[in-house]
């Protein structure tokens, strides 16, 4: 039987994120905005979406003059991402 | 692109999610920096050693090895430099900059009471250099460096059976196979992944 996908991870620019954030420690909004080719203002919403379900924290602060954001994905995170994996495995057969 | 959630199937999921895990494999940065700077600091070390000891009267020929200080300082600047450049921490990188601490107190330990070893220093420094190459080499999944390693394991056998003035006649060829060619291969990966 089909598991619905998570609604919050089947979404391209957020399941992007969150595939990002799951192989690295943490990265800089500016490296994910790179990595993804979203806009600013896009991707402020839907990271603000993802830390909202506390898959990801986001920590702001600043390195000497210049404004830092820095995404780290949660325990919680890892775990959604993972059942969102096997779901997505069942979907397509091969789960 | 991403702003399209309309027709995001399950396979388009799965294409996205390796593309991602992709776009951020292996990401030690400038790896090859550090293998090239230590690969010339040892074997100017080394030869300055022979050199001061063959050639000349100096009462303390092992002061050719200081030059591992312009290391360590070169090391920490670059270090310092590229932590304000970097956007992305990866796991690999923590584990790969621990490898290389343990390498740096170990050597540290073996330097410190060499004397009860019968300065047979060399030797354990290419088994403890093999190790950290050899494990480089496969966080960063790459061969040369994992040849590099195992070729410095060969290199300390060898250099067990050699006197301490060959030694260090053979630390330069030995850093060239283990060091040198993997840096520099490593450097023109880096650049074409660029």
């Amino acid at each position: 039987m089909y598991r619905k996908l998570n609604p919050i991870l089947h979404s391209q620019l957020r399941l992007a994120v969150i595939s990002l954030l799951i192989n690295v420690k943490d990265a800089d909004f500016t490296y994910i905005k790179e990595k993804t080719g979203a806009t600013s203002g896009n991707l402020s919403v839907q990271i603000d979406k993802l830390s909202e379900a506390d898959y990801i924290t986001v920590n702001k602060f600043f390195k000497g003059k210049k404004p830092k954001t820095v995404c780290k994905i949660t325990k919680n995170g890892i775990k959604a991402f993972e059942e969102y994996v096997n779901n997505l495995k069942n979907y397509i057969g091969i789960g | 692109m991403k702003n399209n959630e309309k027709n995001f199937n399950p396979v388009e999921s799965i294409k996205l999610i390796d593309d991602m895990i992709n776009t951020a494999k292996g990401n030690i940065k400038d790896g090859s920096f550090y293998f090239l700077l230590w690969a010339w600091i040892v074997i100017a070390g080394s030869l300055g050693h022979y050199i001061l000891l063959k050639f000349t009267n100096f009462e303390h020929p092992y002061i050719g090895w200081s030059v591992i200080f312009v290391g360590i300082i070169l090391s920490m600047i670059h270090g310092f430099m590229q932590s304000k450049r970097d956007k992305v921490t990866s796991h690999f990188e923590k584990v790969y900059i621990l490898i290389w601490f343990a390498f740096l107190i170990s050597y540290f330990i073996i330097a410190l009471f060499m004397s009860k070893i019968n300065y047979q220093i060399t030797p354990i420094v290419f088994i403890m250099s093999a190790n950290a190459t050899f494990l480089s080499g496969v966080i960063i999944k790459f061969k040369p460096l994992i040849f590099g390693g195992i070729f410095m394991w060969i290199a300390s056998i060898v250099t067990f059976c050699l006197s301490p003035e060959n030694q260090l006649l053979s630390i330069p060829v030995i850093v060239a196979f283990g060091y040198l060619i993997p840096g520099y291969i490593l450097k023109y990966k880096e650049r074409k992944d660029v």
